[in-house]
């Protein structure tokens, strides 16, 4: 499914200011796109947009496949959001049920049979590498933030949605495990080829994920294009957006050469 | 100890009654009070109205309550409007805290509900429910232990409870079943809520075992106290197996004209006081005696046995000439005795269908009464003795229910005999007579048939000029009973049958000898039948 958001804009209240003003972005089919910046510049209220948890106070999300596309705000909104994967800044289980339960729940509003959704429980489990004998019937609380994690992923891939929406989804995690869900989260997308727009205020983790990276500030896009289109962009000159863009890009840059570096000194960066 | 055994021979009905009551106020003030809760906290502008109005039903008294709901129901008196008066009190504790459990729920995960493509009622059921059920548990579990609590103050409105016990032993004096009442209720009270908490902690600690634990313990201590409920062979009785059921004495029903509407027992109402119990008693056991089947509501308070009258829903019970005067015929200058007696039974049956039977022939009225040692060293004998002591500058104190300073006949008796310089003092009639001999307080009001009269060694004053207005015991009976002869032949023994020394001598029996009622009412019966 591609998507494509034709100048989005929301106001929250009558006069409040502009979260998100007048934004327009393309996302190919299959691709992942990470909307990047600060707190407060619009990401989230964008991508709430997308599965209408905001509606918009003006513009259009178009949904849909190669010429047929549709108008997402015709679609009734709980049958749009159970299409659509969607993961949350702090995993958003249900601390009453059980992992299993959590997995297995928009099959269960789907009307899926048990038997189906338990089979889809334990494969997704697995997926997400955790075995499903040892944590089914585990509550939310006996799980470490990683675990949980996981189980929020199996949670939003349990219908095979072909779009997945993430909200931060390693911001609450400690470096390690970010690392190493970042990495799964690579190989699940490449495995079942679904399209992603994931939130972060981390460049790093935008260079690293994303297909196309979009640079959000006041709810505007100052900078979109691949990650190398944007470590490629030219000094600032006096241009405060492209200042902006390069403060954002200071701290990985300053990663990379330092490892180059290394590697050039002949010394062992690891 | 005869007297704890027939107590506890009395509990299984009154528990079951007091059950069936606290137990369908609840479950009614829950089934209303979820759905408003939740509507409360979805819709803000539903909140302040609705926790308003619970709240202010919450800050009239519960007695109070209780006893509006009569007339509001067009004086219906019994299990239902006990049973409306504790729904309403049920409800603001359960709907407080929906409204606060609802509102508690992370809006992280009510978020995480839509975002996964939950409708706003799945959210609700699979959610937000479950998480606020801890706290929505905790309101229930303070409703329930308010309504079986108050649910002991459903005996004035005619429903049966284990306030029974509470109200005829403080208006007998007798500390055993005042006792045994509080405990019997506390103890339910206190079962409830250890069971209700241990369903709380199963809904927080998710905890199957403990849940089922929780309700069964609640199934089986609410059906196990309704079990006399279901035995449909009895009715909901004050007076304990001994004249429940299939062992009821039945007598010959020779005369053939017994209950003109078979099945649908005789309601006996009575007031809340000694010789009003003595005496629903003896018309119980003189129609059981000429097989009627009885239904006793005693402790009803004076209105609400009139207009229970009035409705059918007592169908005999005493009432004085006076009392009706003032409060029914709203009448307040003085009336001779016997034209009191015939107007009062005009006008009831003209203007409240009710039939006056005739009168018992004693008197309960109010007079005025000395220590009669102290009345001696006075001189008193007399009212006009009593305003001559107190023109002397004798400092005087009379001690008298709050009712009494309040009727005209007081302002009268003061106007007519001069007894403006004395002092008055209001307090329970209770403690009055004890006070009187005690020498606490130097004259009372006392009523004329009160057992503690001779007991004390009091004296009453007299009246020359008959200004104390009479109050001539009679029965009165609601259209139905009094459209039936059996009933009517059954009841005119008793008629100008009892003296006041006979009725004193029968509530001297309960009030200072610890008899029981029945066995007063039993030894009247025998003296008077003779």
């Amino acid at each position: 499914m591609a998507l494509h958001l034709e100048n989005l804009t929301k106001r929250f209240g009558k006069a409040g200011p502009l979260a998100v003003d007048d934004l327009s972005l393309e996302i190919e089919d299959g691709k992942v796109l990470v909307l990047v910046g600060e707190s407060g510049c619009g990401k989230t209220t964008t991508l709430k947009m997308i599965n209408r948890l905001i509606e918009p106070s003006s513009g259009t999300v178009w949904i849909g496949k190669d010429g047929s596309r549709v108008d997402t705000c015709l679609l009734d909104p709980v049958v749009l959001r159970r299409s659509i994967g969607f993961v949350f800044q702090e995993d958003g289980l249900f601390p009453h049920m059980t992992v299993a339960a959590n997995v297995g729940i928009t099959p269960s509003l789907l009307g899926w049979t048990t038997d189906r959704i338990d089979a889809r429980t334990a494969e997704l489990l697995k997926l997400v590498h955790l075995d499903p004998e040892q944590f089914a019937k585990r509550l939310p609380a006996d799980l470490s933030g990683g675990q949980r994690q996981r189980v929020g992923f199996a949670r939003a891939l349990a219908a095979g949605p072909s779009v997945l929406l993430l909200d931060e989804p390693f911001g609450a995690l400690d470096p390690l495990t970010r690392d190493h869900l970042q990495i799964e989260f690579q190989e699940l997308q490449r495995k079942l080829g679904f399209t992603a727009v994931l939130v972060t205020h981390d460049m790093a983790e935008a260079l690293l994920l994303g297909d196309r990276i979009a640079v959000l500030r006041d709810g505007k896009i100052i900078a979109e294009g691949t990650p190398r289109d944007l470590l490629q962009l030219g000094p600032s000159q006096g241009d405060a957006d492209r200042a902006y863009v390069d403060d954002l890009l200071a701290t990985p840059r300053r990663s990379a050469q330092r490892l180059e570096h290394l590697i050039r000194s002949g010394e062992n960066p690891a | 100890m005869s007297n704890f055994s027939e107590r506890w021979a009395e509990l299984p009905d009154l528990l079951a009654g007091h059950m069936r009551l606290s137990a369908s106020a609840l479950c009614i003030g829950i089934a209303l009070s979820l759905p408003l809760g939740v509507l409360a906290a979805r819709r803000p502008k539903w909140r302040g109205p609705v926790l308003g109005v619970t709240g202010l039903v919450q800050t009239i008294p519960s007695l109070a309550l209780l006893a509006l709901m009569v007339p509001l129901l067009g004086g219906q008196i019994g299990f239902v409007p006990a049973l409306l008066a504790l729904t309403l009190y049920s409800m603001l504790p359960v709907l407080h805290n929906t409204v606060t459990g609802i509102q508690e729920v992370d809006p992280g995960l009510t978020e995480a509900a839509r975002g996964i493509g939950m409708t706003p009622w799945q959210s609700l059921l699979r959610v937000e429910l479950p998480l606020a059920a801890p706290v929505i548990l905790a309101g229930i579990r303070t409703a329930s232990v308010w309504v079986i609590g108050t649910a002991t103050l459903a005996t004035p409105v005619g429903a049966q409870s284990l306030g029974n016990y509470i109200f005829l032993g403080l208006q007998t004096r007798n500390g055993l079943a005042v006792v045994f009442g509080c405990v019997a209720a506390s103890l339910l009270a206190v079962a409830f809520d250890r069971l209700i908490a241990v369903l709380e902690s199963a809904a927080k600690e998710r905890s199957r075992g403990r849940l089922t634990a929780g309700l069964l313990g609640l199934a089986l201590i609410t059906f196990g106290s309704l079990w006399p409920a279901f035995d449909f062979t009895s009715s909901l009785d004050t007076r304990g197996p001994a004249l429940v059921g299939s062992d009821a004495p039945k007598v010959d029903r020779g005369d053939a004209l017994a209950s003109v509407v078979p099945g649908r027992p005789i309601t006996v109402g009575s007031k809340g006081f000694t010789e009003q119990y003595v005496l629903a008693e003896l018309l119980g056991e003189q129609l059981t005696a000429h097989g009627f089947e009885i239904d006793n509501r005693p402790n009803l308070g004076s209105t609400i046995l009139f207009d229970a009258l009035r409705e059918g829903t007592v169908d005999v019970c005493i009432d004085y000439s006076g009392t009706l005067w003032a409060t029914i015929l709203k009448r307040d200058e003085p009336a001779p005795r016997l034209a009191m007696q015939i107007e009062v039974a005009s006008v009831l049956l003209q203007e409240h269908g009710v039939v006056t039977l005739g009168s018992l022939g004693f008197e309960n009225a109010y007079a005025l009464a000395m220590a009669r040692k102290r009345a001696e060293e006075l001189g008193v004998r007399s009212l006009t003795d009593l305003a001559r002591v107190t023109s002397q500058g004798q400092a005087m104190e009379i001690g008298g229910d709050p009712e009494f300073f309040g009727r005209p006949e007081w302002s009268r008796v003061r106007a007519a005999y001069g007894l403006e310089g004395i002092e008055t003092r209001g307090m329970d009639s209770t403690f009055l007579y004890g006070a009187a001999r005690d020498g606490q307080i130097d004259v009372i009001t006392a009523y004329t048939t009160d057992g503690r009269i001779t007991a004390f060694d009091l004296q009453l004053l007299e009246d020359p000029d008959e200004v104390l207005p009479p109050y001539d015991a009679m029965i009165l009976l609601s259209a139905r009973a009094a459209g039936d002869p059996g009933l009517v032949r059954a009841l005119k023994p008793l008629l100008n049958a009892i003296s006041n020394e006979e009725m004193r001598v029968a509530n001297r029996a309960v009030d200072l000898d610890g008899a029981t009622v029945a066995s007063a009412a039993a030894a009247l019966r025998a003296r008077i039948l003779d």
